[in-house]
């Protein structure tokens, strides 16, 4: 129990270790081993965040070492959430995985790679949310970035060059942090993130530690797609295999966004700090401005895939947004979109490498008659496009509902604008969809063969079975954490420390 | 005065220009084992730069001597040893990023960005 905090990052990441050695001696295991490991990880996060609900902040020293000279781990409010959708969302991709390869006519050679990879990633996020100082927090950024490029050019010849760019882009950017972290250190002479909040504020205003913030936040714009530091993320997303994707866009990015609110709030110290309320205006004017690029792009495309991937970049902007807030309220909007989103899209990500093995196409045109063909995908479809609009009883309702009152308590009106115009965006691109799946006919030429899986119960599956449970799993936690979002806000959202940087 | 202080900085100055000459050669050339390397090149002045921070003018090894009792006798380690990290790191990245060059290669039988980029929008 008392070393949950280290577990937490080290089962996924001896899994990723042994994985080969067990696939090459016990080839019979490897799946029931690589689903258990993930689900004990599910576990110990449930049981993290509840040591962190009812006794507060833990903080983890490995080793025994203290804070200046050992490593530190702090598990408080926001990255006991961070770890519960890790390691959450890794567990349901991981029940979606294996029948999608099977099914899957690209036919990949190399799946336990995939699936150490994949593993090694949700111990990189899951590593970045706990970090309790900066340098620990870099290496675990650049595991799960590394990981991720991997998976990513497992789609084939296109993904390769799409993650290569990707790999140039986040190299970059992690060059970028290091060059901040540098000069961090060369001004205070410290990694510890906690004795760093209590070093900088008087030295704010030197030139060497704006310049390292200004490093730390495009580095990490950088990882998180950013606008307008996004131009990787369509191609990776729109070419990686569908269940790497459906981690990397939910989990991943949302850990990168994450090490943004840890950096603003706990290390710089808010609103508090006129250098660093400056920086986070800026990151509110260039989020508002993610937002309404990513809808209008998604708007523009024909392809569910692309579709997606924009909507990725709007929604994951709404992250900054809130935080650029910084009221009670937008930091817990910010937070529930961490768990909304990743629900939400994992789940469309699904749905659409569903329709990829069913359909044989992801043309936005060519969708007519799905709903007949695929009705629980649809279903699923319906909740997670409802969820993105921002209606009720979905989780996207209530992350939009509480950025409107943080934004309206600071009295940002043009970020109320901007969130309602978002909500109109994306109802215009996934009411689009709906029409295709529920209204159209089919198509001649698309039509949907038949599965190669048995009946249950005298009806056949559109889709092997874990793969559905995997998305009904999903879009019952968006019902749910939609319907149970007053709980989550008065509980655990309550306890995120802003350090007095808040508005 | 401003002239002291700017040549006392001088070695940042360079590697700054180290740094940069890796970003634009990533920028300019189109070839992608070019960007490669020019990644490579913006990494080791990452390096470079958190070395010297560690540097202290007739420092010796961070051991402990009898008789020293000074810090500023000895070097900081801490940055050496984060950098052995970040060196891990950058090998890493380069091993997975030719790996891709290979993938690349033979998917599309050219290196050449623009040409692959015109090929992808196909």
């Amino acid at each position: 129990m008392a070393h949950i905090p280290v577990l937490v990052v080290l089962v996924p990441l001896l899994t990723a270790l042994v994985l080969p050695a067990i696939n090459q001696l016990l080839p019979r295991i490897t799946q029931a081993f690589f689903k258990s490991a993930l689900l004990a990880n599910v576990v110990l996060a449930v049981l993290a965040m509840r040591h962190v609900v009812t006794e507060g902040p833990w903080h983890y020293w490995l080793g025994n070492w203290e804070p200046p000279y050992g490593i530190e781990f702090v598990l408080d409010a926001m990255s006991a959430t961070l770890v519960l959708v890790a390691a959450g969302m890794a567990f349901v991709v991981a029940l979606y995985a294996r029948p999608f390869f099977n099914l899957d006519e690209a036919g990949m050679e190399t799946r336990t790679l995939f699936y150490v990879l994949f593993t090694l990633m949700t111990s990189g996020v899951i590593g970045v949310a706990i970090a309790g100082d900066i340098f620990t927090l870099y290496v675990f950024i650049e595991i799960a970035s590394i990981s991720s490029y991997g998976v990513v050019a497992m789609g084939g010849g296109r993904a390769a060059f799409a993650a290569y760019r990707y790999l140039i882009l986040g190299t970059v950017a992690a060059t970028f942090y290091l060059i901040g972290i540098g000069l961090i250190f060369a001004m205070t002479g410290t990694l510890n993130m906690a004795q760093l909040s209590e070093m900088l504020p008087p030295l704010m205003r030197s030139p060497a530690i704006i310049a390292g913030m200004c490093f730390i936040i495009l580095g990490l714009g950088t990882k998180t797609a950013m606008v307008p530091l996004h131009s990787w993320l369509p191609d990776a997303h729109t070419y990686g295999p569908t269940p790497a994707i459906a981690f990397l866009a939910t989990a991943l990015l949302k850990a990168f966004s994450y090490a943004i609110y840890r950096f603003m709030y706990q290390i710089f110290g808010g609103h508090a700090q006129p250098v660093t309320a400056l920086a986070l205006q800026v990151l509110g004017g260039l989020a508002a401005a993610g937002i309404l690029y990513g809808s209008v792009m998604a708007i523009a495309q024909k392809d569910f895939r692309r579709m997606l991937a924009y909507s990725t970049i709007a929604q994951i902007s709404y992250i900054p947004l809130g935080i650029a807030i910084g009221t009670p309220a937008a930091i817990a909007g910010a937070a529930l979109q961490v768990i909304s989103h990743s629900m939400t899209k994992g789940c469309l990500f699904m749905v659409k490498g569903g329709m990829h093995l069913k359909l044989h196409t992801t043309q936005i045109d060519d969708l007519g008659g799905m709903s007949r063909s695929m009705p629980i995908s649809s279903f699923a479809l319906t909740v997670s496009a409802l969820s993105m609009i921002g209606l009720p009883p979905t989780s996207g309702f209530f992350v939009k509902w509480q950025l409107l009152r943080g934004a309206s308590a600071a009295g940002l009106n043009w970020m109320m604008i901007v969130l309602v115009l978002s909500g109109l965006l994306n109802a215009v691109y996934f009411f689009r969809i709906l029409e295709n799946v529920f209204i159209r006919k089919p198509n001649q030429e698309a039509h949907a063969d038949e599965g190669p899986h048995g009946a249950v119960l005298g009806i056949k599956p559109e889709l092997p079975l874990p793969m559905l449970a995997a998305m009904l799993i999903l879009t019952f936690g968006i019902l749910a954490v939609g319907v149970g979002s007053g709980w989550l806000t008065e509980h655990v959202f309550s306890l995120i420390d802003l350090a007095g940087g808040g508005v | 005065m401003s002239v002291a202080i700017f040549f006392s900085y001088v070695i940042f100055w360079l590697i700054a220009l180290l740094y940069v000459s890796g970003f634009f050669g990533m920028m300019e050339h189109n070839h992608l084992v070019k960007k490669l390397m020019a990644m490579n090149l913006m990494q080791t002045a990452v390096i470079l730069f958190f070395l010297l921070l560690g540097q202290k003018i007739g420092g010796i090894t961070p051991i402990a001597v009898p008789g020293i009792t000074d810090i500023d006798a000895y070097a900081n380690p801490l940055p050496q040893a984060l950098m052995l990290t970040a060196i891990v790191v950058n090998l890493s990245t380069t091993g997975i990023a030719l790996t891709f060059l290979i993938v690349i290669k033979k998917f599309w039988n050219t290196l050449d960005e623009s040409e692959i980029m015109r090929r992808m929008d196909k």
